[in-house]
């Protein structure tokens, strides 16, 4: 047993820490392990499974709900967004900081990507926290912070992606992420108004008066968020819709949403049409690779191996998960969400199972681990975003986003020890699935 | 020539990356289609189903070869950056050329299942009968653009080109 676990080790280390695409380095492990240890016809079974995963229902709900965000990229929803979300922080304590909070979560409930979420309300919202004396450096952390929602609150790529490789409901992952994703925007909310309250100078001197008129011309400019965000979460927690439904509904929504603004023409179509089959190429290299590699591993009883190893540690539930937890943060600091879920699901996944974890709750608790990896530094890809927003250094973004980091840290240590955060909610959501 | 391989490789991605858009769009319009078949007239299209799966596999592998060349694909660059310049291309080379050997291995493999599928002459077990070969054979394609793309790869680092025309990080809105 122990040859084909070193062996595959060996073959990943060499292979991805040299810099060879993820994807294909991970079907190169699963290659060589089976035609080294097992006499199988190892192309047929590497065809065969690339073709039907790539081509199972379940996945429909991932190009979609891309392209869904790409559309949405093109479209004024954050110049409205802000707008329309202005007058409603005035009585808050930290006012306009809010509104990069709210807006990261209204849009997070219309995209599935935390990179894209906070790429669309930053645009905006730096710009003009900037220029009206808000802190700079909240202004940046609570970004980059709340930009990850886009990763939990429901649609989320990554949850499509966890639910093919675990084979669990996407349906129910979504449902699960919306208490987690609604705390930790209560968390980041709290942080600030506990901040400006502490430190008054971090918002500038209160030159805006709004009546109940403007507040409520306001929603206006949110009406077409709250009317996207009903048509998909809507439409999937009433039990109407599965997640492939909504995302055919969320589309259409975008549509809708660019031709009133007037911006449905061929070019962006084709142009969002071109960055989600980019996009797609990306994932769908990943998700094979991961899929083969999860069932070479599976050949050569690689995770019975390993997890009778860890088992013979005798760490107890809440060490595997405590060990498990510092290897994501570790790992995220070198790399990004996605590849490091793929690349040790088939290993991390039957661990966590055997210490008596729900495999919904462990894809809720990897998004929000992955979420910590997007906002720390040197790699993580949302400080970049906010990096180039800002015009800042990495320090400065990495510094300003450290109180929103231990938030969320916080946040995963109260989903260790209470796990009905998660699953409360996704055990009475519709069964359509 | 050199010039010639370059740029008909590249045509060959970027087209299969036109035709995953077009059926992107086509794959939206045909859910949409279903769920308002559904809701007004009760009825549920078989065949819509059948086609959202194959659309699906082609979307996801049509745009193999040219998210290569855009620098879409994902890899850790920590090696690369640690290596002093006059070696970074040989590392580029070793890096590429293992890339390429292992998608020719994926691609082999999906064509010799086409070419079984073909010969026994499958079909889907859905009502339509739709041979597979056809569905299975584009798919293959996508894979193929993948192994042409590395061997474009291949080439520019070798003249000293750059070999990634875009790179993800510049576009947001790609990233998950």
């Amino acid at each position: 047993m122990a040859a084909p676990v070193t062996v595959v080790f060996a073959v990943l280390l060499l292979v991805l820490g040299g810099g060879v695409w993820v994807g294909l380095g991970l079907m190169s492990a699963g290659i060589v392990g089976l035609e080294v240890f097992r006499n199988m016809p190892v192309e047929k079974l590497m065809a065969q499974d690339a073709w039907t995963s790539m081509t199972s229902p379940e996945l429909i709900a991932l190009p979609l709900f891309i392209f869904m965000g790409e559309l949405l990229f093109h479209t004024r929803l954050s110049e409205m967004t802000f707008a329309g979300l202005t007058p409603w922080t005035q009585r808050l304590p930290g006012r306009l900081l809010h509104v990069n909070v709210l807006g990261c979560t209204m849009f997070a409930a219309a995209s599935g990507s935390s990179a894209a979420t906070a790429a669309t309300i930053g645009r905006i919202t730096l710009t003009e926290l900037f220029a009206r004396g808000y802190d700079r450096s909240l202004a940046m952390g609570s970004l980059a912070g709340a930009g990850t929602l886009g990763l939990l609150i429901p649609p989320s790529i990554i949850m499509i992606v966890y639910g093919v490789l675990a084979k669990v409901s996407i349906l129910q992952l979504f449902i699960a992420g919306i208490v987690p994703g609604l705390i930790l925007a209560g968390g980041f909310m709290l942080y600030i108004a506990i901040a400006a309250i502490i430190k008054p100078s971090v918002v500038p001197v209160d030159d805006m008066r709004f009546i109940w008129g403007d507040r409520f011309r306001a929603l206006l400019q949110l009406a077409p968020m709250v009317f996207l965000i009903f048509l998909v979460i809507g439409s999937m927690y009433g039990g109407y819709a599965g997640p492939t439904e909504a995302a055919a509904i969320g589309v259409l929504g975008a549509f809708i949403i660019a031709a009133l603004q007037g911006v449905l023409t061929v070019r962006v179509v084709s142009a969002a049409a071109m960055g989600a089959v980019r996009t797609c190429a990306m994932i769908a290299l990943l998700l094979a690779s991961a899929l083969f590699l999860s069932r070479a591993m599976a050949f050569l009883g690689v995770p019975g191996a390993v997890a009778e190893f860890i088992v013979g540690l005798e760490m107890g539930r809440y060490g595997v998960i405590f060990v498990i937890l510092a290897f994501y943060i570790v790992l995220g600091t070198v790399m990004d969400g996605l590849p490091s879920i793929v690349m040790t699901l088939a290993i991390t996944l039957p661990l966590v199972t055997a210490a008596g974890f729900d495999a919904i709750w462990f894809g809720v608790f990897l998004v929000v681990v992955v979420e910590m990896a997007e906002t720390s530094p040197p790699v993580g890809f949302n400080l970049f975003i906010v990096q180039q927003l800002a015009k800042a250094t990495m320090w400065e973004v990495s510094k300003a986003v450290f109180p929103f980091f231990l938030i969320m840290i916080l946040l995963v240590i109260a989903m260790i020890f209470f796990p009905e955060i998660v699953t409360f909610l996704s055990g009475t959501a519709g069964k359509l699935d | 020539m050199t010039r010639n391989i370059l740029a008909a490789i590249d045509g060959i991605c970027r087209w299969s990356g036109y035709v995953a858009a077009l059926l992107m769009v086509l794959l939206a319009l045909l859910g949409m289609t279903e769920i308002f078949a559904r809701a007004l007239f009760n009825t549920s299209l078989t065949f819509a189903l059948e086609y959202s799966t194959y659309f699906l596999g082609l979307v996801m592998f049509l745009g193999l070869g040219w998210a290569l060349r855009e620098g879409s694909h994902i890899r850790l660059s920590i090696a690369l950056e640690r290596t002093a310049p006059h070696f970074r291309r040989l590392l580029e080379l070793a890096i590429t050329v293992v890339g390429l050997a292992i998608s020719l291995y994926f691609s082999v493999a999906l064509v010799l299942m086409v070419i079984g599928t073909a010969k026994l002459g499958t079909v889907s077990f859905y009502p339509s009968r739709t041979p597979l070969v056809l569905p299975q054979a584009l798919f293959a394609l996508g894979a193929v653009t993948l192994s042409l793309a590395l061997m474009a790869r291949l080439i520019r680092v070798w003249i000293g080109e750059p070999p990634e025309s875009g790179d993800a990080n510049e576009r947001p809105a790609e990233h998950i």
